[in-house]
């Protein structure tokens, strides 16, 4: 190949290599794009790719890689495995296998190496080319790589060949200047990119990887997401100004529409004002975002009746864009009008009964049975929250309306208005603010990590809520798997234990025992009161993971060693923002030396403790007390019992702090015990006694977290 | 005031272009349908590795879609034209551009665009992979592959091109009612042409009243039931019935239109608001299953066929 020789002369070499498709759906290109380059580069690691340097680029019709500083060739063995190594020699001269394996491959007993083949050790010779160029490696390597990207759904097309999430129509692979000769879905690379439909369609001849972009920018595309997203805020920000406004904040529409274009340009159109007047903001929005990936055009005072969205031209001399827009928005916001005023003509606790009939999930019954559920589990932890009873009769009347909109026309229309429109509806029949509020925020919040509702009331729905779907899914088997998780129970999850962080007496696993025994068989769906102890634990477990993964957002610092050392505290028991503040609170003292030499310790009497159960031992605290005579016996005692009584008052009011300051002034007395005293004595009763001693020290260090799980760096070898 | 086409140059102006790239210029199947994948020669043929091309504009009726012919963009029927390549050729997208130029739309002043729109038809067996074409916002088309059909994965696919004729008129003529859409130039009439609201109105707002609220439901379910018997019965029947070797045997063909017909059946009560949310979907899978039942029929017998193309 011509190019060789040049390549060889350079140091390093940039790669770029662009898959050109149909368009691809924008929700698939973020994730497809990181993946891509996470492959390319772990891929490309011995030529010296760097994820820092490499840049992905995608648009709706290709997806680009640039990875810059790549050595242009890399040394490369391949070995060869022979006979086992016992075959191989006899009495230390070559075995007629060993001499036929080397003559095999022409190579010396000097160049035998030996590995492992399944458990058996073998000899091995490196054979191939000395070396491997980066041109050779990525046509065999790339090709797959891009049939292992995910993508959501994948398809064939033409005789059904190869699939892949749209057909592949050009693919462009340049080592610097030089051509690689990969093929991939049956299209050979070249240099011969396409550019934006019509600003630019070329074809277009990029002269070097590094020239790609700028090729493409000609063209009329703008390849990096991320200079496409920002010009697009400018642009839509410079069309919604024309008109005295911006347009409503909404990053994830924004980074849809900018995945949904080649080159980001933006148009402002207008709709009759009546709209702004006659519908609530939310469905306005809702209305131009669901249909047309519109933004609501907004100033100071409320919304305009104006929108902006993202076009794929440059321009729009005769108007048509504008016109189009205008046109499929005055129609949608029509329809939105015309359900809004249908819906309100019926109370929203009139349209409760219909519920019965609109299926939750299929082996956990109907919405109407959701409700008598999620009903009486408000009113129970209303009741142990000691709820004023003015809040208690809002909470229920919340509970009781809060799916009853989803048998509206306009949540029919837009489902992602759930909630919002029972809401909007609740507040227009006059219900109580703090109902409207709760049902308004049912589904809030809608990311993970989204703010929570605030108040009492929505709180608590919210809980109950997400307690009934986790424990009724759990029950009927449909616990997430691994990546399947349909039903969304992680973030319910992830959300019901931010909630109960801010509910300081919920008890989540006493909650979740109430929750099941909703399913009584009767009105309120299936009966699966039997079914607590293999869904309890389950669900506990779950929730535990749950609060593992939402712990950093409170405690920045927490390591997962300190998530371990609550982990038993969340049992019989799980009060999610008491075992916070006990993670919380040991943030201060995780540092300190006395705490690590305690956690140490209280390691070393575990396992002592564990050895002695072993052989047998019996080991009950405090027994035996009167063998201890030693001095260092006698003051780890008083200590022990001093330390007990000042952490089990702390314990009582939550001090965890305190109690933990506690617990690390036992370390003087600790460490002079493990000095000068053998547990194990001969005497059996002083070895009980000494065993009752340490099982003390034992519940102590495990009373608020379990000071065992604490990992110690490097403490190991100055302890002993 | 006229511009653009009118919806007769439109169909006339789809069929010149399809017909010279090598589709069979077909004509509308002869049953109530509520979409062109429902007609056999998209159904069947799309089936089995044999190659194919048809186009032909389908009239396409949705009872739920009905307005009494007082909205200005929905309509109980409307004039779908169709087209089929399979397998699909590698520039199926400019093709499909070039045949929006050919009717006057010009690409450089729209904003012309494919969304994601995964067509699935439940009772069909039938799921495709592709867009919706909007232009300027608005859908004009859907562009599927199809992925499978009659329940059968597809290994050499066909792609299919809807087009929404009324959309695409009243874009051309800037007009914003269905109703007031030109269909034929004709020098007799008073305005100089025919208008859709001179064919379609009164047919629009009888078949609105008849779908939502006259449609006898007992015996719409009592001809479903007939069609859906008949149709096991004619895909049951044995090589010997009939008594000469050549008319024994599943009468395919006379099956799938009774599919056809309990599945318009069902859209009629669906629009009689008369199934609930399980009756829906047992429904739904009843036709499935004839719809299924029809293509391994159907690939059976080319099978046996002694076609070269189908013992591949």
């Amino acid at each position: 190949m011509s190019g060789e020789g040049r390549a060889s002369r350079v140091s390093s070499v940039s790669l770029l290599i662009e898959i050109g498709c149909e368009e691809i759906p924008a929700r698939m290109l973020p994730a497809a794009g990181a993946e891509f380059q996470t492959l390319i580069v772990l891929t490309l690691d011995e030529f010296g790719a760097d994820s820092s340097t490499s840049k992905v680029f995608w648009t709706p019709r290709r997806l680009g890689l640039l990875v810059p500083g790549l050595k242009p060739r890399i040394p490369r063995k391949t070995a060869v495995f022979g006979p086992s190594v016992s075959a191989t020699w006899s009495d230390g001269s070559l075995t007629p296998a060993g001499l036929g394996f080397l003559r095999k491959y022409g190579k010396q007993e000097e160049d035998l190496g030996q590995g492992s083949v399944g458990g058996t050790p073998r000899v091995f010779v490196n054979v191939g080319a000395a070396e491997i160029s980066l041109s050779d490696y990525v046509c065999e390597e790339l090709p797959k790589v891009v049939t292992e990207l995910h993508f959501g759904k994948t398809m064939r097309w033409g005789d059904g060949e190869f699939r892949f999430v749209r057909p592949v129509h050009w693919v462009v692979a340049l080592a610097g200047h030089e051509v690689i000769p990969v093929s991939l879905f049956g299209v050979a690379a070249t240099r011969v990119t396409q550019g934006h439909r019509t600003l630019g369609p070329g074809p277009y001849e990029v002269s070097a990887a590094a020239a790609w972009e700028s090729v493409l920018a000609a063209a009329g595309v703008t390849v990096d997401p991320e200079q496409r997203r920002e010009t697009l805020r400018a642009a839509l920000a410079r069309a919604a100004a024309e008109h005295g406004g911006r347009p409503v904040e909404d990053p994830e529409l924004l980074s849809e529409s900018a995945d949904m274009v080649e080159h980001p340009g933006a148009l402002a159109g207008t709709f009759d004002a009546r709209y702004v007047r006659d519908l609530p903001k939310e469905i306005l929005e809702t209305c131009l975002r669901h249909h047309q990936k519109a933004f609501l055009v907004v100033n100071d005072r409320g919304p305009l009746p104006v929108f902006a969205v993202a076009v794929n031209v440059k321009s729009d001399p005769e108007g048509h864009v504008r016109r189009g827009h205008e046109w499929v928005a005055s129609g949608r916001l029509a329809d939105a009008l015309f359900f809004w005023n249908e819906d309100r003509k019926k109370p929203l606790a009139d349209r409760v009964p219909a519920l019965e009939g609109v299926v939750f999930q299929q082996d956990l019954g109907s919405y109407g049975a959701k409700t008598l559920r999620v009903r009486r589990l408000a009113r129970r932890l209303a009741e142990s929250a000691g709820l004023a009873a003015a809040r208690r009769l809002e909470l229920d009347r919340a509970a009781q309306l809060a799916r009853a909109d989803l048998v509206t026309g306009l949540v029919g229309e837009f489902p992602e208005l759930q909630g919002v429109v029972g809401g909007l509806l609740a507040r227009a029949d006059g219900e109580p603010e703090s109902a409207a509020d709760a049902i308004y925020n049912l589904y809030t919040p809608g990311s993970p990590d989204g703010p929570l509702p605030e108040g009492e009331p929505a709180l608590l729905l919210g809980a109950a809520d997400r307690l009934d779907t986790l424990v009724g899914a759990f029950a009927v088997g449909l616990a997430p798997t691994g990546s399947k998780d349909p039903f969304g129970l992680r973030r319910a999850g992830a959300v019901l234990v931010r909630i109960a962080r801010r509910l300081p007496w919920l008890d989540l696993a006493a909650a979740s025992r109430l929750a099941l025994d909703g399913f009584d068989g009767g009105e309120s769906g299936p009966d699966l009161r039997g079914r607590a102890e293999n869904v309890s634990p389950r669900l506990v477990e779950f929730l535990f993971e749950r609060f593992a993964a939402v712990l950093p957002r409170w405690i920045p610092s927490v390591r997962y060693d300190e998530i371990n050392a609550v982990r038993s505290f969340a049992r019989d028991e799980f009060v999610a923002a008491d075992l916070s503040a006990r993670v919380n609170d040991m943030q201060s003292f995780r540092t300190s030396d006395d705490f690590y030499a305690l956690a140490l310790a209280s390691k070393r009497v575990r396992n002592i403790l564990a050895q002695a159960r072993d052989r047998g031992e019996t080991v009950r605290p405090g027994e035996g007390a009167d063998e201890l005579v030693l001095p260092e016996e006698l003051a780890l005692s008083g200590k022990l019992r001093d330390v007990a009584q000042g952490v089990e008052k702390c314990g009582k009011v939550k001090a965890y702090a305190a109690a933990y300051g506690l617990l690390a002034s036992l370390r003087p007395t600790v460490d002079l015990f493990f000095d000068k005293v053998l547990v194990m004595d001969e005497n059996p009763r002083i070895r009980r006694a000494r065993l009752g001693l340490l099982a003390e020290l034992h519940a102590l260090t495990h009373g608020i977290v379990d000071m065992s799980e604490i990992v110690v760096e490097g403490g190991e070898r100055s302890a002993d | 005031m006229m511009r653009g086409l009118t919806l007769q140059e439109m169909n006339l102006t789809l069929a010149a272009f399809w017909g010279e790239r090598g589709c069979v210029v077909h004509q509308p199947y002869d049953l109530n349908v509520g979409a062109g994948t429902m007609h056999p020669e998209t159904f069947f043929r799309s089936l089995g590795p044999a190659p194919w091309r048809v186009a032909y504009c389908q009239p396409s009726r949705r009872p739920v879609d009905g307005r009494y012919a007082e909205n200005p963009m929905r309509v109980y029927q409307h004039f779908q034209y169709q087209v089929i390549l399979k397998p699909s050729p590698p520039d199926v997208q400019d093709l499909y551009l070039d045949s929006l130029s050919a009717m006057g739309v010009n690409p450089g002043v729209h904003d012309i665009r494919f969304e994601e729109d995964n067509w699935e038809s439940p009772t069909l067996g039938a799921t495709g992979v592709g867009w919706q074409v909007t232009m300027d916002g608005m859908e004009i088309s859907q562009f599927t592959y199809f992925q499978a059909m009659g329940g059968v994965e597809l290994k050499v696919i066909p792609v299919e091109l809807t087009y929404g004729l009324e959309r695409i008129c009243m874009f051309l003529n800037d007009i914003r009612d269905i109703f007031d859409i030109p269909w034929a130039a004709a020098p007799w009439a008073p305005e100089g042409f025919v208008t859709y609201r001179a064919l379609r109105e009164r047919a629009e707002r009888e078949q609105s009243v008849y779908a939502f609220e006259e449609a006898d439901v007992v015996e719409q379910r009592h001809q479903f039931e007939v069609a859906e018997r008949e149709a096991l019965r004619l895909l049951g029947r044995q090589a010997h019935e009939g008594g000469d070797e050549r008319r024994g045997g599943p009468l395919l063909l006379p099956a799938y239109e009774r599919t056809l017909e309990a599945s318009h059946l069902f859209n009629v009560l669906d629009a009689r608001r008369a199934l609930s949310v399980t009756e829906r979907q047992a429904m739904i899978q009843r036709i499935r299953r004839l719809a299924v039942l029809c293509a391994r029929v159907w690939l059976e017998s080319a099978a046996d066929a002694p076609r070269p193309e189908a013992g591949a």
